[in-house]
């Protein structure tokens, strides 16, 4: 009976290298906490030639490429619907492209491209891209928005979130050598 | 036992797929606050509360440090036109008539004594380009419902309170598109109805549409509530700044400029109850 107890006791053990694993998730969940509030209070708060930036794209598209297809989309999953929650505009389309966006940056990062700032920040540009043009063409179709908001305001948007993606690729790179990839290991 | 990759590729594709539906069709379906929403927002209020005092204390900060100049100058300039105003206020009966009207606007904010007011700082705005909202950092729990109508000091309107919490609430402003209120040109008395101009090139601007063909429509005439459930009568909605007939050609349109200036926007105040007229 104690040896059976014992048994099930060592299931629960955490190895060093599964701590450094949760840690690093950590990290990045308290960078998009950070990165959230940031953008509701202050960037938000000043519209550059009348757009604002939405930098969850490009969080997630970085954490997709330093973390590959798998984890990276799980966690793409995750803060998507978090973000979906906390109030993003048309949440729902954020979960399904952040998502998808965000495994297809992983596959395409291991299969063709090398993992380089130039790379990260193009990827990155086309994501929020695809995300903001979803959620604007869903607009476009209920009557919310006009054809020439797209050059107006979506791309300007958009464009203003590439200085960020410097910061996230080198943040995120250092935060990924906390833990590496270990889980499995 | 390890998962096949792709296989949990395919699994999470379907997780999103099947997320991004539920929330589609609890959208549009609940009405009012979602749970997780509710969960969600209350985790996050208090970080945007701790980060917007942050910025307004450093924002008060840089303003002494780098307009105290300006501010000493233009004080010393207000002193010497005080001094000058009370010599002629001893002297001049045209200033006595001034007083006189000032008096009469102390008595217009006496018939407004039925409001009760609710305080709320601003914690954060929405980074869509596409809606105009943004979060105050009082709830259910300080007595802020859905539907209640947010003024500036001034009382001009700022929006209405479309989704509540128990510490936060988003205002949905009048500039945003969905939100339409029921107005009338205080000097003609046409009714219309007023909303966010966004199928114009000036998204900070209001529309007033379905304008009697024979309405009077002048520029700098003042805009305001008709009053409904959810707002009072006589709240100040912004200015006419440009007139037309609309694509049908059966009614007129104004455009109007907000009375409320949403880019220096820091506090607003809710009106919880008034008598309705």
């Amino acid at each position: 009976m104690e040896n059976q107890w014992y048994s099930q006791l060592r299931k629960l053990h955490i190895t060093r290298s599964q701590w450094r694993t949760f840690f690093k998730w950590a990290l990045y969940t308290a960078a998009f906490v950070a990165t959230v509030v940031l953008q509701s209070v202050i960037l938000s708060r000043m519209p550059v030639f009348g757009a604002k930036v939405n930098l969850v794209p490009y969080f997630v598209g970085c954490v997709c490429i330093i973390e590959g297809a798998d984890s990276g989309s799980m966690f793409a999953l995750l803060i998507s619907l978090v973000w979906a929650l906390s109030g993003g505009d048309m949440g729902y389309v954020s979960v399904l492209v952040l998502t998808c966006g965000g495994m297809g940056l992983g596959l395409l990062m291991r299969k063709l491209l090398r993992q380089q700032l130039v790379t990260c920040v193009v990827c990155c540009f086309v994501l929020s891209l695809c995300h903001e043009s979803a959620i604007f063409l869903l607009r476009l179709f209920l009557d919310t928005a006009t054809a020439a908001q797209y050059f107006r305001i979506l791309i300007p948007g958009v464009l203003l979130g590439i200085p960020s993606c410097p910061v996230f690729f080198y943040l995120f790179r250092a935060i990924h050598r906390v833990g590496g990839n270990t889980w499995n290991a | 036992m390890k998962t096949d990759k792709p296989a949990r590729r395919k699994l999470i594709v379907l997780i999103a797929v099947l997320l991004a539906i539920v929330l589609a069709v609890s959208s549009a379906l609940i009405s009012g606050t979602a749970a997780g929403k509710n969960v969600t927002q209350s985790l996050l209020a208090p970080f945007q509360s701790g980060l917007s005092a942050l910025t307004r204390t450093v924002e008060r900060f840089y303003n002494y440090v780098f307009e105290y100049e300006s501010l000493a100058a233009e004080n010393a300039y207000l002193k010497e036109r005080l001094a000058e105003m009370e010599d002629e206020i001893r002297t001049a009966d045209s200033l006595q008539r001034e007083n006189e009207r000032l008096r009469a606007v102390a008595n217009l904010l006496k018939e407004h004594e039925d409001y009760e007011l609710l305080s709320a700082y601003i914690i954060g705005w929405d980074s869509s380009n596409w809606r105009n909202t943004f979060t105050i950092g009082k709830g259910t729990l300080s007595g802020v419902n859905e539907g209640m109508c947010a003024v500036t000091e001034q009382g001009q309107v700022v929006g209405i309170v479309t989704e509540c919490g128990a510490n936060w609430a988003t205002i949905t402003t009048i500039l945003d598109s969905s939100l339409q209120i029921s107005a009338t040109l205080s000097s003609s008395g046409y009714n219309g109805i007023v909303q966010g101009a966004y199928k114009t090139d000036k998204e900070n601007q209001l529309r007033m549409d379905y304008l009697s063909t024979d309405a009077v429509i002048r520029n700098n005439d003042q805009v305001a509530s008709t009053g409904s459930t959810l707002y009072p009568r006589g709240l100040i909605l912004g200015y006419v700044v440009d007139a037309g007939l609309d694509g049908t050609g059966v009614a007129k349109y104004a455009v109007i400029e907000p009375a409320a200036d949403f880019d220096a926007l820091e506090q607003v105040f809710i009106i919880t109850n008034y008598v309705n007229e």
